[in-house]
């Protein structure tokens, strides 16, 4: 992701309200972790897995917090647990932010599979997905995430294909 | 040292603090020994510390206790790392460590061998992390713990793998998260819970 793309999405992310943010190696998202580091609109955390990092984030909401997670979308598939045993089972909404590895145009073979398996997956977990391809729809969706998120009480994902993520 | 007894030595010490339980008999113990508002029981295994450790950072002004398990965290040693960089003052992971997965029929943790937590813990940068085994000890630590706000703290109780003492009354998972935001919002004087748009002006 291009600086330009990060600040555009960094900045949409806290002005929609989301104050906690949650970081995962993500290689197409270090321009906008980085910039949500820096910033003093947000509390960060940088944690060892995904599933940890769901859970950081629902204790951050159950303490009044909008969080945000940012993943890698293998990541997805290793936070499930966690989005089903304590998000789903207790009503926690978190903003799962992420790439979409194997999405269509991505060229690495090893991407192929997790991004074939990605809409299923979140099929089957009864989460909302959008899969956006511009900064400027992805600052549009955080809004409506956060409102989905207040009324469904369950976790909400947006997913930024690979033109948006791998832009110049 | 049993379990049951740490809860009782601690109930008389706790205030406002937010409480999360493991699993199982923790999470039933911990409701016949101080039941209250504060507590949400029965968060998955692996995630208790992790859910503190949210808390912790979202209300620093807070004291936040995890009722972990030697069998939980050793589904997630990595967030003992987080805890260690990010040293909430206001965080205590209470582990109690009865080398075993004794509500799964008890087959053994790796605690039950060469593993030691604490070591672990201190091995992360939490260098308030001791290891008791007595209640008297384990009186005197969380005692100075709580009062203290000097986390964050690790305190591994090494304890007998038994049952609990009677069954109590359940309620599941979302009454029990309603509950206790609404406490957390009653006692913050704020509004967590958003379930509609009529009346609200952040729409």
């Amino acid at each position: 992701m291009n600086q330009s793309d990060a600040e555009v999405i960094g900045t949409a992310l806290a002005d929609a309200g989301f104050d906690f943010a949650v970081s995962l190696p993500a290689d197409q998202l270090h321009t906008l972790q980085s910039w949500v580091l820096k910033s003093q609109r947000f509390t960060s955390v940088a944690v060892t897995n995904e599933g940890e990092g769901v859970a950081v984030c629902a204790g951050a909401w159950l303490a009044g917090k909008m969080p945000v997670i940012f993943l890698e979308t293998s990541g997805i598939l290793l936070s499930t647990y966690a989005l089903v045993r304590c998000n789903a089972t207790f009503g926690i909404p978190i903003l799962m932010l992420s790439t979409y590895r194997g999405g269509l145009g991505d060229q690495e073979w090893y991407a192929a599979h997790t991004g074939a398996v990605l809409p299923q997956l979140l099929e089957s977990l009864r989460i909302p997905c959008k899969v956006v391809s511009s900064a400027d729809e992805v600052a549009n969706t955080f809004i409506d995430a956060r409102r989905t998120m207040n009324s469904s009480l369950h976790p909400v994902s947006i997913v930024m294909n690979v033109r948006l993520t791998t832009r110049e | 040292m049993r379990r049951f007894d740490c809860m009782q030595a601690l109930a008389p010490m706790l205030t406002d603090e937010l409480v999360v339980t493991n699993v199982a008999r923790t999470g039933f113990e911990t409701k016949m020994a101080m039941p209250r508002e504060g507590n949400l029981y029965t968060m998955g295994m692996g995630l208790v510390t992790p859910v503190v450790l949210g808390l912790a950072l979202a209300l620093p002004h807070r004291g936040v206790i995890a009722l972990d398990g030697d069998g939980s965290i050793l589904l997630n040693l990595g967030t003992l790392s987080t805890v260690g960089n990010y040293a909430p003052p206001n965080l205590m992971s209470i582990i109690f460590d009865n080398e075993s997965y004794a509500s799964t029929g008890g087959l053994p943790t790796a605690t039950a061998g060469k593993t030691k937590l604490v070591e672990i813990a201190k091995g992360a940068g939490i260098s308030n992390a001791v290891e008791v085994s007595t209640i008297e000890d384990f009186t005197a630590v969380a005692r100075r713990a709580i009062a203290g706000r000097n986390g964050p703290w690790v305190i591994v109780c090494k304890v007998v793998a038994e049952k609990p003492p009677v069954e109590p009354k359940l309620m599941d998972g979302r009454e029990n998260k309603y509950r206790f935001v609404r406490y957390i919002e009653e006692t913050e004087g704020t509004i967590i819970l958003k379930p509609s748009v009529v009346g609200r002006k952040d729409s």
